[in-house]
């Protein structure tokens, strides 16, 4: 490829509208800076990252006055509602763990599991939906909060990124340290049998439930300083995510119902003929489903706040 | 002494802040992109890339502190505006003050220092 195709390549990550008016101009200005040759790794990471950056300017600017507009106190509901559904995602994959593979075997169930294989593969890929949606929510925000939202919102946000960077590497050595202890337990030990061992599974549990908030604080923390610039299409994004949460706690919700009825061995003793199993283990069935569903609501009266922002002209970013 | 927001019209106070930079190398005159990086990189010692430079000339046309000349072949020459020079005004105003109040703060610690040393070797750390 020739040294003016690549440089072409690279200013294609711009924005169409920013490459109409300064394309040629930073072409003229990278032979000026570079001549012919290969550009400095330095200049490539320099324009990818503004290029970035000149993207998220066109879903968010920085907020005028200071203070959050109800746009991003919608999306900020939106974000935890999504922590909670991430929280209770994890709990019904811990639930559901052997289903993907327990569902292909001769169960004697009429239909097979149909409803149920159906809704936990809904659960899969809505999960998957919404993730990408909320990425494409929060990394504008960071980038634009980064590059443009001043000293104050930049610390913010280092200050959040930080602890949650650190209770990150708490989980992830504590979650090492588990699985290294858990191949020395017996199954019996591993579920129930040993009080040591079922302690340090909820410690791990309350430890990433805390890094995954500390996370969603970060994201809240970039959106602070910013406000949709194109209101329909965050508010789009936005509503979708809402409604990947929904139906991700509605097809939780359909699992759970299509198994306890079609194949209630799958779940224990909970809602099989051992009823004696069954105070026990409720929480641990329906806690999933309760963050799932709180969530949803979250996230739904999230998407109902966000609005469209009117004002163009007051939210140019500042320069710098 | 009271605290004040910093740039009024929104310009943050940073001696390495790419837009002041950029405000304060058009105030010598009209520049293009290459020549506003050679300037910058010798007043301040603080070489632009590219995506950076292109970056705050984008906000700054954008919020009319400078604007664009007729092209001369693939560059394109930016000039200050009388906003772009208010702003250039109100930024180094409050890089003066921030001089200013480090200046006294230095004195007093020069001054606190001078008094200890003269008060034997047990305060003159």
């Amino acid at each position: 490829m020739s040294t003016s195709r690549t440089r072409r390549a690279l200013l294609s990550l711009y924005p169409s509208r920013w490459r109409r008016r300064y394309e040629d101009e930073v072409l003229g200005h990278l032979d000026d800076e570079c001549g012919e040759g290969r550009l400095p790794a330095r200049i490539v990471v320099d324009v990818v990252a503004n290029a970035a950056v000149e993207r998220s300017l066109g879903a968010y600017a920085v907020a005028g006055g200071g203070a959050p507009s109800d746009a991003t106190r919608g999306l900020r509901l939106i974000l935890w509602g999504w922590c909670c559904c991430v929280v209770g995602g994890v709990g019904f994959a811990k639930l559901a763990e052997h289903f993907a593979t327990a569902r292909y075997l001769p169960l004697g169930v009429p239909g097979g599991l149909r409803v149920a294989s159906t809704s936990y593969d809904a659960v899969q890929w809505v999960a998957l939906l919404g993730g990408v949606l909320v990425a494409l929510l929060v990394v504008p925000a960071a980038l634009v909060a980064l590059a443009y939202g001043g000293p104050a919102a930049r610390r913010r946000l280092i200050v959040a990124a930080a602890l949650a960077v650190v209770l990150t590497a708490v989980s992830a050595a504590w979650l090492a340290w588990l699985v290294a202890w858990a191949h020395q337990l017996t199954f019996a030990q591993r579920n129930g049998g040993d009080a040591r061992y079922g302690l340090s599974v909820v410690g791990l549990a309350l430890v990433s439930a805390a890094a995954l908030a500390s996370w969603t604080r970060v994201a809240t923390a970039a959106l602070r300083a910013v406000t949709p610039a194109d209101g329909s299409r965050i508010s789009l994004a936005a509503r979708a995510a809402a409604l990947c949460a929904v139906i991700l706690a509605a097809a939780a919700a359909f699992w759970l119902a299509a198994v306890s009825i079609d194949a209630p061995g799958f779940l224990g003793p909970v809602f099989g003929a051992h009823a004696a199993g069954l105070s026990a283990q409720w929480p641990y069935v329906l806690a999933p489903e309760v963050l799932l569903a709180v969530g949803a609501a979250l996230a739904v009266v999230g998407a109902r706040a966000v609005r469209p922002c009117a004002d163009r002209a007051a939210v140019v970013p500042a320069a710098g | 002494m009271p605290r004040r927001p910093a740039g009024q019209r929104g310009l943050r106070v940073r001696q390495n802040d790419p837009a002041l930079l950029i405000l304060l190398s058009l105030a010598e005159g009209d520049k293009h992109g290459h020549a506003l990086v050679g300037d910058i990189a010798e007043v301040a010692g603080v070489r632009l890339g590219p995506g950076t430079l292109y970056g705050a000339i984008a906000r700054l046309e954008e919020r009319g502190l400078i604007e664009p000349l007729a092209e001369e072949g693939r560059r394109r020459p930016y000039r200050l505006t009388r906003e772009g020079l208010a702003a250039l005004d109100e930024g180094l105003r409050e890089l003066r003050r921030l001089a200013a109040a480090g200046d006294e703060r230095l004195a007093g610690a020069s001054r606190r220092l001078a008094g200890a040393s003269q008060l034997g070797p047990r305060w003159a750390t």
